[in-house]
């Protein structure tokens, strides 16, 4: 396979930690400001997860997806949620052949390397649970055959809070797929400036040049999966799980895979930052990613996102981390 | 306010047994158990406040729990507080409990429960703890602010009224006007109940699936619940209205509800419906009961009642040196003990599972263990009388309660009225032992039971999260230095609560006031018998002249004094074996013989036995001379015979009843013997009728000759040689009382004559007492008495020789006066009309009766503890500094062997975390949030910054240890370790 030929020379960790900054530059200069976000978005294609999106519309959740699709080099399919988009709208359905006489199989959107997923609590349940099949499994199965989505296959995927009317609120098992849920949140008014003069924004993407080959980010990808995980390292992050199930405040704490997907992207961010080694602190920076959007709360409040992302922090501060 | 709530279950068997210690102690006047007894105080008066100062060292930072909950649900409530172990917390809102458990420094989170319906915006958190020993409850009362709790009813079965209206919303103008009537709004999958024509056939043939149109409603459906407030019962009202609203809510309407008459409130969702259902018709408080009206509750405040599984053992460990220290003096061999301490071992094996575990089965092992105890203890056959009832029946059966409470140790409660079991058996047995090795015993028992009376509270002692990992050497100082000041303390306390206590009178109705181990008979004529049971004559001991009389075997058959004649010039060597303890508050001559006859050399005893009575309760009369004092005080000694005894009664003078289990003889020169010689472990009590002369009185009575000398008292040998007399006369001249004489004579001696054992035996036919006082000047106590006697009788004074022992010194723990073989004594006994026999004796540290004073319990035991201190000052050195170059080899071997464990890195580690907890890092941060709180460190401006760039040397400080932590590539390099080590001293330096 050709990947391995490439994995060979990008498997060290200064190969994938370039690799990540170039993303990361790439990104950070067409969006102004939100490293944070962006390096969270990063973290969460390398780890192979995906990522949700959850803000108020015109702050550039889709100009931060298509970025990241245009370094990565991949195909960008963009999808918009509403009522009546059907799982064959996005997974792709059978079609006549040519002929009249067959059928054949005709590809959806989300047969891309960056999948955006505009507006996912408009579209029904049962597109949603379409989209999280892909999400999962990374191929989609129509009529008995089983077609595989390119590799790599990022979805992200944007809500909007506050907007609710005719919407369907992604339910537990939806939100826990994804790894991650960023919230881009207001430019500060430098970075307004930098947008309106066309210093920054989408006037830049077209200036955006992909930084790696597809291969190169699988190979970083199985990198990331294989890094070191110290069972000290595993512990804290047991423990912070743990917390958040006996948080007063919460009715269902993170799950497993809220584990597996906090380890994942603490081993994304730890590669980021150029080590060879899960440190604690990138578990507790993953947790405060990975976890919120999990938490099913008591009760409900306006911000129950906020609310859950405080509840998480107060978890992390509860569990001793691990330390030489 | 922090307020007493109460004692542990279990706390008044601790009173109790004082209680009953006190019953002892006045019975046997035991110095032990007066020990026993202040420490019991002391720990009684330490454990009081205990509980108030820990509860002032707690914190409560934040109450915090869910915003919406349901009556009777459950709930989880965490406590942030900064608390010392072993406080146990209660949440109340509105009067009633939600939660309860241990509160541990930090976050504690305790599952409880939801409280009453309604809008909760305080809790009231109870703070309560009995400190480390575990007695006596304190509480504390706090109300804290909590994030308003709103709980609502469970939906009621039946609902309340509804009013139900539908809306045309593009009529009502609700819906935008360019959307077309029941537009399809989406597609939603096929659900029961939906319209066959709604199906969207396009998708349902893509997918597979029935989907049918959502259309958007242009009718919507409202439910408005009518809520009435004021009735009788607002909670079900509530909990109606919340049914309806639900079910509205089900179907899909829009809800809203109306209370009265008011305007309709809509409610957007479940949440709302709840929060709108827990505040309704609230009704204020009324004020709290007064204090008589509320319901008085007699419930322990002690919240657990389980007893952990090593204070089952210790308790059991602690019952065994009292077990032991009861037996052992009781003549039971070891083999005998060891069922005994089996049993408590499997008494402890049988309780150790808990209160439900086979209870019937338990008790009817318990009360067998019990029984076959007993049984093994006590020897019916020897039950004879009252005597023998007390000494054979009393401590088996507290054996046999403290066997058989060893299985009833369930919980606290059993577990302490076990320790009190123990408690009064060491009093017991501090009653009845005498011997030299008490206080050891004491102490043993003690300190067992006070570690074993604090387990039992058990402490859940986890430590807060973050911090080091290792106590430092100044904590471990700190610990032990207070520890030890707290000890030192209590020790003073205890001694200074005996200061006060003086040596009671005793002993002894309850414990030994009679006992023969075993029974010699003697030829049953009165006549004196050795130890060994063959008769003693006055001639039998006059071979040995030269002053080494005993052979050993016999330890007080050296002792002429012991025999029906004495002769004034022989001393044996007598060896320092005690051969008697006595239990008495005061020292005194312990009689044994009076001596009425001198022939020049040798006193004789009176021929005449006199009255024989059977025992064990014998009432001696007054015998030749006594007379019934006014001022007499009852004075009550109980012997015990430490070796091999004749059969003399020994007796402080007047004895008016003696407890002793054989027939006795009272003979008329005041003199008891008895028809058995007492063997070695043998106890008999003498109550004597104590004149108490002092110098003044015996002055008072002026000269004595004036109430006439009977004969026998004023006999002189026909070898007394004239200038005795002329001395004895010139040495009374001017003198105005006997005292007085009695006085100048002794005077005359001391200054004239010296005490010596090697006084040369007088020769053949002279007058032993002229040739000691004017030939060789030297003697010993005997003939220092016979010439005062003599001297005495000159002047027509009635005066005697009585022998018996002095009381040379005091074992202070036990309070008992100890008397040696080389305390066996004579001395002058003179005839005074108001006291009756007066002893006198110039060498013997006894002082008259009347001036003696009662010492305290605590003079004696600091006199005791300063006297072993002064005395082994080396040894208590040598163990001071023992125990200090001990302590410091544990934490030196527990340093090197934590340095050894954590590495170089792992110490870096410690003082890196160390240096940024100074500067309130939060604990539980792993090392990159450490290292961002040198972020700040740079100082203020003005000055130079210590380091260039030193947060960044600080966050490479603590990739550096993640590194050496977490990487599997890591290898220990000497030049980042010493860079590390540069960075983590300039951080050191900033963070002081």
């Amino acid at each position: 396979m050709t990947t391995t030929s490439v994995s060979d020379s990008r498997s060290t960790t200064s190969g994938a930690t370039g690799l990540a900054s170039a993303l990361v530059d790439s990104a950070a200069a067409v969006l102004a400001g939100r490293r944070e976000q962006i390096e969270v978005a990063t973290a969460c294609v390398l780890a192979g997860g995906h990522v949700l999106a959850e803000d108020i519309p015109g702050v550039g959740k889709t100009l931060l997806a298509q970025t990241l699709a245009a370094s990565l080099g991949g195909t960008f399919h963009r999808v918009q949620g509403s009522a009546d988009l059907l799982p064959s709208d996005v997974v792709g359905s059978l079609a006549p052949t040519a002929d009249g006489f067959g059928l054949h199989f005709r590809p959806g959107p989300v047969f891309a390397n960056v999948v955006l997923f505009d507006e996912l609590n408009r579209a029904n349940p049962r597109t949603q649970s379409a989209l999280l099949e892909v999400m999962e499994e990374g191929r989609v199965t129509v009529d008995g055959q089983t077609h595989p989505v390119p590799a790599p296959f990022v979805v992200m995927a944007t809500q909007n809070p506050v907007e609710m009317a005719g919407t369907y609120p992604l339910a537990e098992g939806v939100t826990d797929r994804f790894m991650a849920v960023i919230n881009l949140g207001r430019a500060s008014a430098d970075e307004e400036l930098a947008v309106l003069t066309g210093r920054r924004g989408r006037t830049q993407l077209e200036l955006v040049r992909r930084v790696a080959t597809l291969e190169q980010v699988a190979a970083v990808r199985q990198y990331v999966q294989a890094l070191h995980l110290a069972d000290p390292v595993a512990m804290y992050a047991v423990g912070i799980l743990h917390a958040t199930r006996n948080h007063p405040r919460v009715r269902l704490g993170a799950s497993t895979r809220g584990g597996v997907a906090m380890v994942a992207l603490a081993k994304a961010f730890a590669v980021m930052a150029g080590r060879d080694f899960v440190a604690p602190h990138d578990i507790a920076r993953a947790a405060a990613h990975s976890l919120p959007h999990r938490l099913v709360l008591t009760g409900g409040g306006r911000d129950a996102l906020g609310e859950a992302t405080a509840i998480t922090s107060e978890c992390i501060a509860t569990v001793q981390a691990p330390r030489r | 306010m922090i307020r007493p709530i109460g004692c542990s279950r279990g706390a008044a068997s601790f009173a109790i047994a004082w209680l009953i210690g006190v019953a002892i102690a006045l019975l046997t006047g035991a110095g032990a158990d007066l020990i026993l007894l202040a420490v019991g105080l002391v720990a009684a008066v330490a454990a009081v406040p205990a509980g108030r100062l820990l509860l002032r060292r707690v914190s409560v930072h934040a109450v915090s729990t869910a915003e919406l909950g349901d009556v009777g649900a459950e709930l989880a409530w965490q406590i942030r507080a900064t608390v010392p172990p072993g406080v146990h917390v209660e949440l109340l809102v509105g009067g009633a409990q939600v939660a309860a458990g241990a509160l541990v420094d930090g976050h504690t989170t305790l599952p409880g429960n939801a409280p009453t319906r309604g809008v909760h915006e305080r809790v009231e958190v109870r703070l309560s703890t009995a400190g480390r020993m575990g007695l006596v409850w304190w509480r504390r009362c706090e109300t804290v602010e909590l994030r308003p709790l709103a709980v609502a009813p469970p939906a009621a079965e039946d609902s309340a009224p509804v009013a139900r209206s539908h809306t045309d919303l593009h009529e009502a103008g609700r819906v935008a006007a360019h959307i077309g009537r029941d537009e399809v709004d989406g597609v939603q999958q096929w659900r029961d109940g939906d319209d066959l024509t709604s199906v969207h056939w396009p998708a349902t043939l893509r997918s597979g699936e029935f989907v049918v149109r959502q259309r958007l409603r242009d009718v919507a459906e409202e439910w408005v619940v009518v809520a009435r407030t004021g009735t009788a019962d607002p909670d079900a009202e509530a909990a109606r209205a919340r049914r309806a609203l639900e079910d509205g809510l089900r179907v899909g309407a829009r809800v809203a509800v109306q209370v009265d008459d008011g305007e309709p409130i809509e409610l957007t969702g479940p949440a709302a419906v709840r929060r709108w259902a827990a505040a309704f018709d609230q009704r204020p408080e009324g004020p709290p009961l007064p204090w008589w009206r509320r319901p008085i509750r007699f419930s322990s405040p002690e919240p657990v009642t389980s007893l952990t599984l090593p204070a089952r053992w210790l308790v059991a460990a602690a019952t065994l040196a009292p077990l032991v220290m009861t037996l052992s003096p009781l003549g039971y061999a070891p083999a005998e003990i060891l069922p005994v301490l089996a049993a408590v071992a499997f008494g402890a094996f049988m309780s150790q599972r808990g209160p439900d575990h086979h209870e019937t089965v338990r008790q009817l092992v318990a009360l067998l263990t019990g029984v076959a105890v007993a049984a093994s203890l006590i020897d019916l056959s020897a039950v004879a009388d009252v005597t023998g009832a007390l000494r054979f029946l009393l401590p088996q059966l507290l054996v046999s309660l403290v066997v058989v409470q060893g299985f009833e140790c369930i919980d606290r409660r059993g577990a302490r009225v076990s320790l009190a079991c123990s408690a009064m058996l060491t009093a017991y047995a501090a009653g009845i032992r005498v011997d030299g090795r008490l206080g050891l015993w004491v102490a043993v028992a003690t300190i067992g039971l006070a570690v074993a009376a604090q387990a039992i509270t058990h402490v859940d002692r986890r430590r807060a999260a973050g911090g080091t990992g290792e106590r430092s050497t100044a904590d471990a100082i700190r610990t032990v230095a207070t520890r030890l000041a707290a000890s030192l303390a209590a020790g003073a306390a205890v001694v200074g609560v005996l200061a006060v206590v003086p040596v009671p009178e005793g002993p002894a109705q309850l414990t030994l006031p009679s006992w023969l181990e075993s029974r010699r008979p003697t030829p049953g004529d009165g006549s004196l018998v050795a130890a060994n049971g063959s008769p003693l004559l006055g001639g039998s001991l006059t071979n040995n002249r030269d002053g080494s009389a005993s052979d050993g075997s016999n330890a007080t058959g050296g002792y002429p004094g012991f025999s029906p004649t004495m002769d004034t010039s022989l001393r044996g060597g007598l060896g320092d074996t005690i051969v008697l303890r006595v239990r008495a508050p005061y020292p005194d001559f312990w009689r044994g013989q009076t001596f009425s006859q001198f022939d020049g050399r040798v006193w004789t005893a009176d021929a005449d036995t006199g009255r024989q009575t059977q025992g064990p309760d014998h009432g001696v009369a007054p015998a030749i001379g006594d007379v019934a004092s006014g001022t007499a005080e009852e004075f009550i000694q109980t012997f015990y015979a430490q070796v091999d005894l004749p059969n003399i009664v020994f007796a402080a003078n007047r004895p008016e009843r003696v407890l002793l289990d054989a027939p006795m003889w009272a003979r008329p020169d005041g003199a008891l013997r008895a028809d058995v010689v007492l063997p070695k472990g043998s106890a008999y009590t003498v109550v004597s009728q104590r004149s108490r002369p002092t110098a003044e009185g015996l002055r008072g009575d002026g000269d004595v000759r004036l109430y006439g000398s009977p004969t026998p008292f004023v006999q002189l040998p026909d070898s007394m040689t004239d200038r005795t007399s002329e001395l004895a006369h010139t040495l009374a001249t001017g003198q105005t009382s006997t005292y007085d004489v009695i006085l100048a004579i002794q005077a005359w001696l001391g200054a004239n004559t010296t005490y010596s054992l090697d006084a040369p035996v007088p020769p053949d036919g002279t007058d032993a007492v002229d040739q000691f006082l004017f030939e060789s000047q030297q003697g010993f106590c005997e003939q220092i008495a016979t010439a005062t006697a003599i001297m005495l009788r000159s002047l027509g004074i009635p005066a005697r020789v009585a022998t018996g022992y002095v009381p040379s010194e005091r074992d202070r723990v036990a309070g008992v006066w100890i008397s040696r073989a080389s305390d066996a004594h004579a001395w002058v006994e003179v005839r005074f009309p108001s006291f009756g026999w007066v002893a006198f004796d110039p060498t013997a540290s006894v002082p008259l009766a009347g001036e003696a004073t009662r010492t305290t319990v605590g003079g004696d035991l600091w006199r005791a503890i300063s006297g072993g201190v002064t005395d082994h000052i080396y040894w208590v050195l040598v163990f001071v500094l023992g125990a200090a170059a001990a302590f410091a080899t544990v934490r030196l071997t527990r340093r090197w062997l934590y340095r050894r464990r954590r590495g170089r890195w792992g110490l870096v580690q410690d003082r890196f975390v160390a240096a940024a907890l100074r500067r309130g890092a939060p604990p539980t941060a792993a090392n990159h949030e450490l290292a961002a709180v040198f972020d700040a460190a740079m100082p203020s401006a003005g000055r130079e910054p210590p380091g260039d760039k030193l947060p960044r040397r600080a966050a490479e400080l603590a990739a550096a240890l993640d590194r050496a932590a977490f990487s599997p590539e890591w290898h220990d390099d000497d030049s980042t370790y010493r860079a590390t080590l540069d960075t983590l001293r300039e951080l050191e330096q900033i963070g002081r």
